[in-house]
């Protein structure tokens, strides 16, 4: 079926909203955003271990605020519905923390708060290596983009 | 980002249980649109000529959660509307005025003010008097969680 504006947004706000469990919530804890080094393409079958993460010489996850309402709208541009989440670390950015071996971010995975459940992946446009402390990449936006004909 | 397919599947399963919308105490109705229309996202059902003529009525679907799966074949993921004992059936009688050409269907609120989702026929059906039955075929929503990003 052709669905309605209505629907659509409707759809779209159950997914970001407190309604969905796998989101922050008042009722689970914050999930995190990692910074994955190894190259890989974002799919919905990803799991995991295709995603590993830079553990060492890296500042700690940039963590999503829990309980806090994600911020929805129609971008104009594409017609694309968006939920966007806000970071609670600032700056939302991976640093590197000394002048150690150089490593690359490739992109980012959105995990639980326990590290246990993978929820999204996204890659960064472009990659290059970390070589020096206060180097960093920055986060990109904790969002997802929902085009109406998704729905048909 | 691109959800996991965890994550992705939470689009259909909050849509059929939503109590404010698809899944709501009252049942939702279906309507039999009854004038040419164009099925688009900016719909609503002011937009539609709905029946109201004998027989054809808007009709009460079953109230509550609604279907939800996955397509294996496909990846989608589906909604599938509850039709009621003796499923999505219209029949003409007690004096219509024909003929009455169905271009399509309507699925609404109980009250049949706020507009879910329009189906169009490929070929409009068209009733010529008493005795004469339109069935709907499957209302489903089908969504494509590949396209989330």
């Amino acid at each position: 079926m052709q669905i309605s504006r209505l629907l659509f947004e409707r759809m779209v706000a159950l997914f970001g909203n407190p309604s969905n469990a796998l989101l922050p919530t008042a009722a689970l804890s914050n999930i995190r955003i990692q910074p994955v080094n190894v190259p890989f393409t974002p799919s919905l079958d990803r799991v995991l271990a295709d995603v590993p993460v830079q553990t060492t010489d890296v500042n700690t996850p940039i963590e999503v605020y829990p309980d806090r309402p994600a911020t929805f709208y129609t971008d104009v541009l594409s017609g694309e519905r968006v939920v966007e989440f806000e970071l609670l670390n600032t700056p939302g950015a991976f640093i590197k923390a000394s002048n150690g071996t150089p490593f690359t971010i490739f992109g980012t995975r959105l995990v639980s708060f326990d590290g246990l459940t993978l929820l999204a992946t996204e890659t960064l446009p472009v990659s290059v290596p970390l070589a020096k402390t206060t180097e960093a990449v920055r986060s990109p936006r904790i969002e997802f983009r929902f085009p109406p004909d998704m729905v048909r | 980002m691109k959800p996991t397919r965890l994550l992705a599947n939470t689009l259909s399963t909050l849509l059929a249980a939503d109590t404010a919308n698809l899944a709501n105490a009252v049942a939702m109705k279906v309507g039999l649109i009854t004038a040419p229309f164009t099925p688009s996202l900016d719909r609503v059902m002011a937009d539609l000529t709905i029946s109201a003529l004998t027989g054809l009525v808007p009709l009460a679907m079953t109230a509550g959660a609604q279907l939800e799966s996955v397509d294996q074949a496909s990846g989608e993921l589906v909604v599938e509307i509850k039709v009621p004992a003796g499923g999505a059936r219209w029949e003409t009688g007690g004096g219509t005025t024909y003929p009455v050409t169905v271009y399509g269907f309507a699925l609404g609120n109980g009250a049949m003010t706020t507009l879910y989702g329009t189906h169009s026929l490929t070929t409009p059906v068209t009733l010529t008097g008493d005795n004469q039955a339109i069935t709907a075929p499957a209302l489903q929503f089908r969504i494509d969680p590949t396209q989330v990003k």
